[in-house]
């Protein structure tokens, strides 16, 4: 079942295209890897699936159904998740809370509700916790429920950012460079991660990724990004031999070794 | 599980109720008038009103923004609560001093969700509006002849209770309800913690963040009635400088103007420190000017002191268990 498709999607920014002519798409439980050197438009991609940018052009289907220019809260609640490249928690809040919330968005009860009490209200609130428990102990975060997210290392904090994403019950899960910052130990652990999140649920799994050697073991296809255009799409070893690819990361080299 | 926590929540606390124990203390050494019954309902009477406005500029600082617009709209509200109750009866009074306030709060919660005008810029906007109309409306003179039983708000009593510090009492019980155990007190601390991730999560942060507005201004209309019903008429005057305090108490009371944290009874004892201290520095004959230089020290200290002490709890518990992976 196609999950997420977009044709001929593009933004400008004033004279700036700064992605052209996107068409990709991911079936029912795929992890793919969207790659590219910096600065080549992947969080740009991000924004515009996930609401925050408004496509200029193009159109994007969710379960076939046209999803480009709605609010990121209405895409939240569709079923997109995503996890930033920066960290962004709820940095004063508890570990537990920061899962809660995104559990609470994705729950229904009234304000009647919680005043009177009312056993479903009861059953919902147990219900949640017990989920928001199992996801942390699933990102290897229940030991540290009750600390406030700001007090976590940075690993933490990113794996926190996947729980809280995953509590939103989506159905198609973004990760912007998930591994950023991490050292190669925690890089490992955190694609194992990865991995077991999408076995687990059967999630789908769109992924970012700056560092094209982390993407090679785990993604099923990979589309590659460079300057807003899509050079390259397939297997992990069609792209890896692909000399455009070559070509677009290997000038990104020449660029880091003349800087 | 939950122990940890506890400390870090309740060591705040604890050290703002040391302080005002203290103050207590020391007052009380200082002149036999001060550790009196009549004395303590005094105080608590100046601090209802106060307390009310104050719990809703919290509310407005746990979203992450700020109201300087407080004074204001209880002088507005004073007004408009007392033509409406010498003219028509005093429910209609309490009707539509609360109701201004929360027209008020709106006005403002929109500008700032809605139009994404920054907090302060339209806070203060609404502080030049709201008393300026205040006093078109009165052209300056207070509004008289309140009706006796809209007064009896000031000086009735419920089981010996007087009804302001009833009406605070039980509003706080409600706001710690709401926003310790409902969703909309949930989202609020959310959004004020980091409003982006919020949005992300699928909240709906521009009507949320602006009731946090409209729910302050109601409050602030409140604290009007009871302000009002105290000086047995309708003031444009009323409540200058308050919105300072109502910062002061929140901030005292553990809430951060960066947002996402703060509690309602942290509110209530900063509010209790900043009226114990008017209060016992007046019976000890402390001039109104030294009364303000001690009441600005005494914010900082008590700031200063209870971060130094969350601190110190955290790197306790941090010696105590080392860092779990």
């Amino acid at each position: 079942m196609r999950v997420l498709e977009t044709r001929g999607l593009g933004i400008r920014f004033g004279g700036l295209r700064a992605v052209q002519e996107l068409d990709l798409f991911l079936d029912q439980g795929e992890l793919v890897a969207l790659i590219g050197p910096n600065g080549a438009g992947k969080t740009t991609v991000f924004n515009m699936l996930t609401g925050v940018y408004k496509p200029t052009e193009g159109e994007i289907r969710f379960f076939g159904e046209r999803i480009d220019g709605m609010s990121p809260y209405a895409l939240t609640r569709k079923g997109i998740a995503r996890t930033f490249q920066n960290i962004r928690l709820f940095q004063q809040l508890s570990v537990l809370d920061n899962v809660r919330i995104a559990h609470q968005v994705n729950t229904h009860h009234t304000f009647i509700d919680s005043i009177l009490r009312l056993p479903r209200f009861g059953r919902e609130e147990r219900r949640m916790l017990e989920e928001s428990r199992a996801l942390l102990e699933t990102m290897g975060l229940l030991a540290v429920a009750d600390e406030a997210a700001r007090n976590l290392s940075y690993g933490q904090q990113r794996r926190l950012e996947i729980a809280r994403a995953l509590a939103t019950h989506p159905k198609l899960l973004l990760l912007d460079e998930p591994a950023a910052g991490m050292n190669p130990r925690e890089t490992h652990e955190l694609m194992e991660m990865i991995e077991r999140v999408r076995k687990t649920f059967g999630m789908t799994i769109l992924l970012i990724e700056h560092d094209m050697s982390l993407v090679m073991n785990i993604s099923e296809r990979i589309y590659v990004l460079d300057h807003g255009v899509l050079i390259a799409h397939g297997g992990p070893e069609d792209v890896r031999k692909n000399p455009r690819v070559i070509e677009a990361y290997l000038g990104e080299a020449a660029e880091d070794a003349l800087a | 599980m939950r122990k940890g926590a506890w400390v870090a929540l309740l060591g705040g606390r604890f050290s703002l109720l040391l302080i005002l124990l203290l103050m207590g203390l020391l007052f009380g050494q200082a002149d036999r008038h001060f550790l009196t019954v009549s004395n303590a309902v005094n105080v608590l009477l100046q601090a209802s009103p106060l307390l009310l406005a104050a719990i809703g500029q919290t509310i407005v600082i746990i979203s992450g923004g700020l109201d300087i617009s407080v004074a204001s709209n209880v002088a507005l509200s004073s007004v408009i609560s007392a033509s409406a109750a010498s003219a028509y009866g005093p429910l209609a009074g309490i009707a539509a001093g609360i109701g201004t306030g929360a027209a008020v709060g709106t006005v403002n919660g929109v500008l700032v969700s809605h139009y994404r005008i920054q907090p302060v810029i339209v806070t203060i906007a609404m502080l030049t509006f709201a008393r300026g109309l205040a006093f078109e409306l009165t052209d300056g003179f207070p509004i008289t002849g309140l009706p006796r039983s809209y007064t009896q708000l000031a000086w009735g009593k419920w089981f010996g209770v007087p009804m302001p510090i009833l009406i605070a009492g039980v509003i706080l019980l409600l706001v710690v309800f709401v926003m310790g155990r409902t969703r909309f007190g949930t989202y609020l601390y959310a959004i004020g913690s980091n409003e982006e991730a919020a949005r992300l999560v699928g909240i709906r942060t521009v009507p949320l963040k602006a009731a946090a507005y409209t729910a302050a201004g109601a409050l602030a209309g409140m604290a009007a009635v009871i302000y009002t019903a105290q000086a047995s008429s309708g003031q444009p005057t009323l409540a200058n400088g308050l919105e300072l305090s109502t910062i002061a108490a929140s901030v005292m009371g553990g809430a951060s103007i960066g947002g996402g944290t703060g509690t309602p009874i942290g509110t209530l004892l900063g509010t209790l420190i900043i009226s114990v201290l008017g209060n016992g520095m007046n019976i000890a004959g402390v001039t109104p000017y030294v009364q303000q230089v001690v009441l600005g020290t005494a914010i900082i200290l008590a700031v200063v002191w209870d971060r130094l002490h969350i601190s110190l709890v955290q790197a306790a518990r941090r010696k105590g268990e080392p860092a779990s992976q």
